[in-house]
């Protein structure tokens, strides 16, 4: 039985979503000419506010993806705002993973020893922060970063600086992040109705992190010992041992082990595409088979959290394909290249 | 000739201009030995400069990749990226071809892209972190060149200086000299002997 709140929230969704782009209109900006016909596109889109601010022929295509970016920020928060209980922490939970990229930004750059500034952060709405990023922007080791995190939900990190430090690695850190951050989603999703179809798509994402992780790594003949500590620990159609045995194997051996029918094509196609060198397009294959499961539930749920999930996910993809298409136009590709790396 | 009214004709003088012009040529020899020996190194240096079309060709296609992951992550996934690169950290010496100082620059530390987990990425990085390599050995090859260019543009100036100047004046105050000090004996032999004539004369 589903509750008011969770009826009006799922119906404010679906009117939310209608200000996606649709496909047809992703294809007919991907044919623009340059990036001016993309802002005159777009200015019939929720990016008019901020475009109408830049002048089309002094728009580029950083400024583009940053404006995408902070709709991206606004359209996630938004949600959050109108939320209530147990969805609020839900909703809340799920955003954090923009909280979680800019950490790892963080650790890449104490790593990297590069300093960055706060314009290099996603953005996250002050009053939703768990985190002091201007102060994180202070700090010069990774020991400092885990003195500041002390009181947030990332407080565990402090566990791997170990064995950061024994790989010296940021990837180790960046692994444990997104651990402690589904962690916390899943207990989210045990407290709301409907949270099995949402831990659908939440398992469905970590199993196809976790591919991505182990065929990119082994691409790049990192360790088996490595790999495994960057395997996020949540298995959801990835048994364990299989999990294991992944880790273990060369990257052209992988279709060896039984993965299983959802996976296994789409791993089949990105390693033909890598072979054939082709490894942003192999690289996307498997979230390509995420989104497609992500539209999948949100056509079968329309009525329940699920859909919010969904329309969550679609967002990131719109903007992540909006990046592409305003980065392909800054370099001149042909509309064809720019439509074989998008998410469709 | 402007030089001739400044030098005192004499025996002294003779010998030092003779002495002067054997050290200038025993030096224009030395130059003429050092600019062939580094003519030799120009010559071995040039030959290394054939790959520099092969490396603005591999430089170009790495480009290409690089538009392509960048268009497919975004500029800030591909920029938080590259920050978690450990960074190349060389060091530069000298070393000395015939006086020539010439950079010798040493990779003390090869950059990782190990922290990088997308793999068009990761191949971009590994790319150029290679070619990174093989542009210091161009560049430190053409401050060769260039350096060693320079010395033997010098060279030929002071050794065309010294055969077509400085030798051949020399050679001239020499034989001025010496057409001189000729002419004195020989008014002296000549003294002499109409001394001895009229100390003849004067005794029969």
């Amino acid at each position: 039985m589903k509750t008011p709140t969770t009826i009006y929230f799922v119906a404010r969704t679906h009117g939310l979503k209608r200000h996606l782009l649709k496909h047809e209109d992703l294809q007919r900006i991907s044919r623009a000419k340059d990036l001016a016909e993309i802002h005159s596109l777009l200015l019939q889109s929720d990016y008019s506010e901020r475009l109408s601010k830049i002048s089309p022929l002094k728009l580029d295509a950083y400024q583009l993806e940053r404006i995408v970016y902070e709709v991206l920020s606004e359209r996630s928060y938004y949600l959050l705002k109108i939320a209530r209980g147990s969805i609020r922490r839900l909703i809340e939970g799920f955003c954090r993973r923009t909280e979680v990229e800019n950490l790892k930004r963080v650790v890449r750059a104490i790593h990297g020893n590069e300093s960055m500034n706060r314009t290099q952060f996603l953005p996250v709405p002050r009053e939703y922060q768990t985190v002091n990023f201007l102060a994180l922007l202070e700090c010069r080791r990774v020991g400092e970063i885990i003195k500041l995190l002390k009181e947030t939900p990332f407080r565990d990190l402090g566990d791997k600086v170990g064995l950061y430090e024994r790989y010296n690695n940021p990837l180790i850190l960046e692994a444990y992040l997104d651990r402690i951050y589904y962690s916390v989603l899943e207990e989210n999703l045990k407290r709301v109705a409907g949270g099995s179809r949402i831990q659908h798509l939440v398992g469905t994402e970590i199993d196809i992190k976790n591919l991505s992780s182990i065929t990119s790594l082994q691409y790049s003949r990192a360790s088996p010992d490595l790999l495994k500590e960057i395997i996020i620990e949540y298995y959801y159609r990835l048994p364990r041992n299989l999990v294991s045995k992944l880790v273990e194997l060369p990257y052209e051996e992988i279709l060896k082990l039984p993965l299983g029918p959802p996976y296994r094509e789409s791993i089949t196609k990105a390693i033909d595409l890598a072979n054939n060198n082709m490894l942003p397009q192999a690289e996307n294959i498997l979230w390509q088979y995420f989104y497609s499961c992500v539209e999948k539930e949100s056509i079968k749920n329309p009525g329940s959290l699920v859909y919010v999930i969904s329309y969550l996910f679609l967002c990131r993809k719109e903007a992540r394909n909006l990046a592409t298409i305003a980065a392909g136009k800054q370099f001149k590709m042909g509309p064809e290249r720019i439509q074989s790396l998008l998410f469709v | 000739m402007a030089f001739i009214g400044k030098i005192t004709p004499t025996r002294g003088t003779l010998i030092r201009l003779k002495d002067t012009l054997r050290f200038i040529q025993e030096g224009k020899d030395v130059l003429e030995m050092k600019r062939d020996r580094l003519a030799g190194e120009l010559s071995s240096q040039i030959k290394d400069l054939e790959g520099r079309k092969i490396l603005e060709a591999e430089l170009m296609e790495a480009y290409a990749k690089f538009k392509d992951v960048l268009t497919n992550s975004g500029y800030e996934a591909v920029a938080s990226s590259a920050w978690s690169i450990s960074k190349i950290e060389t060091e530069v010496a000298k070393a000395s071809v015939m006086g020539v100082s010439l950079p010798r620059i040493m990779v003390t530390k090869r950059s990782s892209a190990d922290s990088i987990q997308d793999m068009g990425l990761y191949q971009v990085a590994a790319k150029l972190q290679a070619l990174i390599v093989d542009l210091l050995s161009l560049a430190q090859t053409e401050a060769n060149i260039e350096r060693i260019s320079y010395e033997l543009m010098m060279i030929n100036r002071k050794v065309n200086a010294l055969e077509k100047t400085v030798i051949p004046e020399y050679e001239r105050k020499i034989s001025y000299i010496q057409d001189l000090l000729f002419d004195e004996d020989l008014e002296g032999f000549v003294e002499i002997k109409h001394v001895k004539n009229t100390a003849g004369r004067r005794k029969t």
